[in-house]
């Protein structure tokens, strides 16, 4: 009887606990969930302080709001009448309903500055470019980045409607109607968010379809691709040649600087699962999420901000109407859509604006990058600056005050 | 030696399950409902006076109220067997039927819809795969408004009559 | 002889392994501290002291058959849901009106009232204001104005606002006028009685519209309960003096001296007494637009109507006395 449950076990974990370089090497091809992993990799690439594990946070982040997301489902009622009671089910009636609630608030929003951080971090260690001498193409899954930062934004979006409290509808109210200013395509594109004219039932089915299949299974399939575009490419960017096949033969100094994959990496791996779950916990039993009153179109709450992750949009949408004579341009389109539109253009094609010698790949701040990476950096504080100002010093009216100065609109009683 | 590695295996084991089955545990139980969103077992069914003799059918409470002269009685319209609503079936012909060695004569039936149990006048079953006779509910008439109330939440057998 | 295969693997980053049991067991307390928040909740601890006072006063056999749990009254044709009853478990016991009884389990008073509104046709929160669906007293009775704003009207409250007999909760005659209001006189509404013959007499409706009764002077009172609260004008508000800020205080202030609170007012300076005022706001914040199920239909006799009548004198107070702007109000005629 002990043998065999020995047997079993030692079956099931003995890829996660190689001993030989043999049963290392093994254990990608016969694991299923090692399978992924190159049979080595290189310091620089494990090391914390190169990319703080940014990537896998991400994930581990979109994991939690996947897990704690499916469960919601079973208790949240997406109708205009029902969502805002069920939310308040979930936090008073429902077991650990507020544990589910919180964390998945408080991992959608990690999400959202983690991804952020890695695109940060592939800037500045160039990391969208090519490894020389081999057939890859990091500029693709740069690009496949972008667009997921835009599907984490547009995810983060859509489930701020489903409370259907006085803060989601008019914040969604304010972001669609950015979106309507487009010239052309803007009617349109409102039009089949929001289901019609104005935000209603149409608009919160929509958007929690949006929230809980549509994105969520193009974001599944993007960072599949993500990640087999880093295998393919030969892992992360270096100056390095690794990932080499074993029957070739590599210099010793080579070697030292990789190690095996099995069993280092998936056991970091979970160690940075298991610390962003300590995290995103950590925040839950510390944090509520807010949730205020039920919505309701007879009036908008003074002042009404749009999420924090997009307050830097509410900012320069306030501030850039031009008016020319008769020649008037909706501060909308041009705070809220041109001018994002240009940040996140150049910024998907920027590998191939990026002049700088092939060495500097996988160097932070290399000094040949110094004029990209000092721009990138002005306009991410830019960014950061616009929403850390809005959310303080913006009051009711959108009258600018001191933090500590700015006037609560009185209460009933 | 040995024992030592068997321990240190056990403490591990055991943090890590306690850990991440204590995250599992609690997805799970979130889903097991503590409050539910049901109308209350006690229903006021109005004025006595207003039903009419036989078999009156309540829809939305799934049941029967039955007046007999000023005697009334609620019997359950679930069916036992796998919870459809039965049929209240009036006889043409008023039957005869044989019931713990006395003889009843019955003016209607019940019969259910789905997989053709059968019942007497009275809720026990006779045909079909329905395993027990429909419930009798507990009827009273209320001190404050004079109204009939039953509680569905008590059973009583089926000979309890409320009189009026 | 071993090949490179064979090697035993150079463990890099074991350390790695010691970090994850580490973080293991800080997992484990973290979840321990969730399942204990979870296992607590403050309405069983209400819960436990109840079974004791039950099991001293009606025996054990009484307080093991009452169910516990969670608790609501759910009136299905409003949606609204009243969680309130899961610590107010004694509110409809008769036995339980004693005064030795903690005030949270006893029984609810005023028998004859309670008959009329009986609690699964009323709920809790439409008299009583407050987040009927939460499960903690802070957010049940206490909860933050800005996120809800059907505020609990606790006795609290009413001492807040100076009302002498704040013990017996004054401020939830103006929930039930919402209901009432087509009714003159209700029995047991003495503010709100008191507010509507102020009402009709001092002819508030030759300026403002209400309901059926229109004017083209002064704002539309007809559902001023629902007015969101940053479409008042605080601006011109500078002291408060004594009084929390707050649209209660907003009316206060306006009825002591209306042109100070809006400078373009027509509206007289009425010279009403503290407690008048008090009948006043709580009439006007009853103003509120009601399921009409709930509204309460006045016998022929006992109708509120506060026309505006011309050719009768002016009660004293009406349209004299100083108006800010200098400029006697116009009053327009609605009875032809």
């Amino acid at each position: 009887m002990r043998k065999t449950i020995r047997s079993l076990w030692l079956k099931l974990t003995w890829a996660f606990n190689p001993g030989t370089i043999k049963e290392a090497y093994r254990a990608r091809i016969k694991n299923f969930f090692l399978h992924w992993f190159p049979p080595k990799v290189t310091k620089r690439s494990f090391s914390w302080s190169y990319s703080f594990w940014l990537g896998t946070i991400s994930a581990v982040l979109f994991l939690i709001t996947l897990v704690t997301g499916v469960i919601l489902m079973f208790i949240y009622i997406p109708s205009t009448v029902r969502a805002y009671w069920s939310i308040e089910d979930i936090e008073f009636i429902t077991h650990y309903g507020w544990l589910l609630r919180y964390s998945h608030r408080w991992a959608g929003h990690l999400m959202v500055v983690v991804v952020f951080l890695h695109m940060m971090r592939v800037f500045y260690t160039a990391a969208y470019r090519e490894t020389p001498g081999r057939d890859s193409h990091r500029y693709v899954n740069w690009v496949v980045g972008v667009i997921l930062l835009l599907a984490t934004l547009f995810l983060a979006f859509t489930g701020y409607l489903l409370p259907w409290d006085q803060l989601s509808m008019w914040a969604v109210t304010v972001a669609t109607g950015i979106g309507r200013t487009t010239p052309i395509v803007g009617e349109t594109l409102y039009r089949m968010l929001v289901g019609g004219t104005t935000i209603d039932q149409e608009t919160l089915i929509r958007f929690y379809t949006f929230h809980c299949i549509a994105v969520p299974l193009v974001v599944i399939l993007l960072i599949s691709y993500h990640l087999w575009r880093i295998r393919k490419d030969g892992g992360l960017a270096s100056t390095v040649h690794y990932d080499v096949p074993l029957d070739e033969p590599i210099s010793e100094a080579e070697d030292t600087m990789r190690v095996l994959a099995v069993p280092a990496v998936p056991r970091r791996v979970f160690l940075v699962t298991i610390a962003t779950w300590i995290v995103v916990l950590i925040a839950t039993l510390l944090f509520r999420a807010p949730l205020l009153e039920p919505a309701t179109q007879a009036w908008t709450p003074n002042p009404a901000k749009a999420p924090w992750y997009f307050l830097w949009l509410q900012e320069l949408i306030s501030f850039t109407t031009i008016k020319i004579g008769h020649f008037v341009v909706n501060g909308g389109f041009v705070g809220g859509v041109f001018i994002p539109g240009v940040l996140f253009i150049v910024l998907a094609v920027w590998p191939f604006l990026d002049n700088s010698p092939p060495d500097s790949t996988g160097i932070w701040f290399h000094r040949t990058r110094l004029w990209q990476n000092v721009l990138f950096t002005i306009i991410c504080l830019t960014i950061v600056f616009l929403i850390l100002f809005s959310y303080y010093c913006r009051g009711p009216y959108w009258h600018v005050y001191w933090p500590w100065n700015r006037p609560e609109i009185p209460g009933r009683f | 030696m040995l024992r030592r590695k068997f321990l240190s295996f056990i403490g591990k084991f055991v943090v890590v399950s306690a850990a991440v089955g204590g995250g599992i545990y609690s997805l799970a139980r979130a889903l097991v409902p503590s409050l539910l969103y049901e109308p209350s077992a006690r229903v006021d069914l109005g004025d006595p006076a207003a039903y009419p003799e036989g078999v009156t059918f309540i829809s939305d409470r799934r049941m029967f109220v039955v007046r007999e002269g000023n005697k009334f009685h609620a019997i359950s319209a679930v069916c036992t067997h796998l919870g459809c609503t039965v049929h209240n079936v009036p006889l043409v012909q008023k039957k005869d039927i044989k019931e713990d060695g006395k003889i009843l004569q019955e003016s209607w039936e019940f019969a259910c819809p789905c997989h053709g149990s059968k019942y007497y006048g009275d809720g026990v079953n006779y045909a079909g795969p329905a395993p027990k006779p429909l419930p009798n509910w507990f009827m009273y008439i209320s001190s404050l408004t004079g109204h009939l109330v039953v509680d569905m939440s008590k059973q009583v057998n089926r000979d309890f009559r409320v009189t009026v | 002889m071993n090949t490179i295969e064979e090697k035993e693997i150079k463990d890099h980053y074991k350390s790695d392994s010691k970090w994850i049991y580490v973080l293991l067991a800080v997992l484990l307390f973290l979840t321990a501290v969730a399942f204990h928040r979870d296992a607590t909740p403050q309405w069983e601890q209400y819960q436990a002291q109840f079974r004791q006072i039950l099991t001293q006063k009606f025996g054990k056999k009484a307080s093991d058959n009452f169910s516990y749990g969670m608790k609501q009254i759910w009136i299905k044709d409003v949606n609204r849901i009243d969680r309130c009853t899961t610590c107010h478990l004694g509110i409809d016991i008769p036995k339980l009106s004693g005064e030795d009884i903690p005030l949270v389990f006893r029984t609810h008073p005023d028998k004859a009232l309670i008959d009329e509104h009986p609690f699964d046709k009323f709920g809790c929160t439409y008299c009583h204001g407050g987040k009927g669906y939460a499960l903690t007293v802070e957010e049940a009775h206490f909860s933050n104005p800005v996120g809800w704003e059907d505020m609990f009207l606790s006795a609290r409250l009413a001492n807040r606002y100076g009302f002498p007999d704040y013990k017996n909760l004054p401020l939830v005659e103006m929930n039930c006028n919402a209901c009432h209001l087509h009714e003159k006189e209700v029995a047991g509404l003495t503010y709100i009685n008191k507010a509507k013959e102020l009402f009709t007499e001092k002819m508030c409706t030759c300026c403002h519209t209400f309901s059926e009764y229109k004017a083209d002077v002064g704002p539309d009172l007809t559902y001023e309960g629902d007015k969101p609260n940053d479409l008042y004008d605080f601006s011109n508000i500078t002291n408060w003096g004594s009084l929390p800020p707050s649209v209660f205080s907003w009316h206060f202030l306006h009825f002591k001296a209306p042109y100070l609170v809006s400078p373009l007012s027509l509206m007289s300076n009425f010279n009403f007494k503290d407690q008048e005022i008090r009948s006043l706001i709580m009439l006007v914040l009853s103003f509120k637009n009601m399921p009409e199920r709930f509204v309460a239909k006045p016998d022929p006799k006992n109708v509120f109507k506060p026309e505006c009548v011309s050719g009768v004198p002016a009660a004293p107070g009406a349209f004299t006395g100083a108006t800010g702007a200098g400029v006697e109000p116009v009053v327009k005629n609605t009875k032809m």
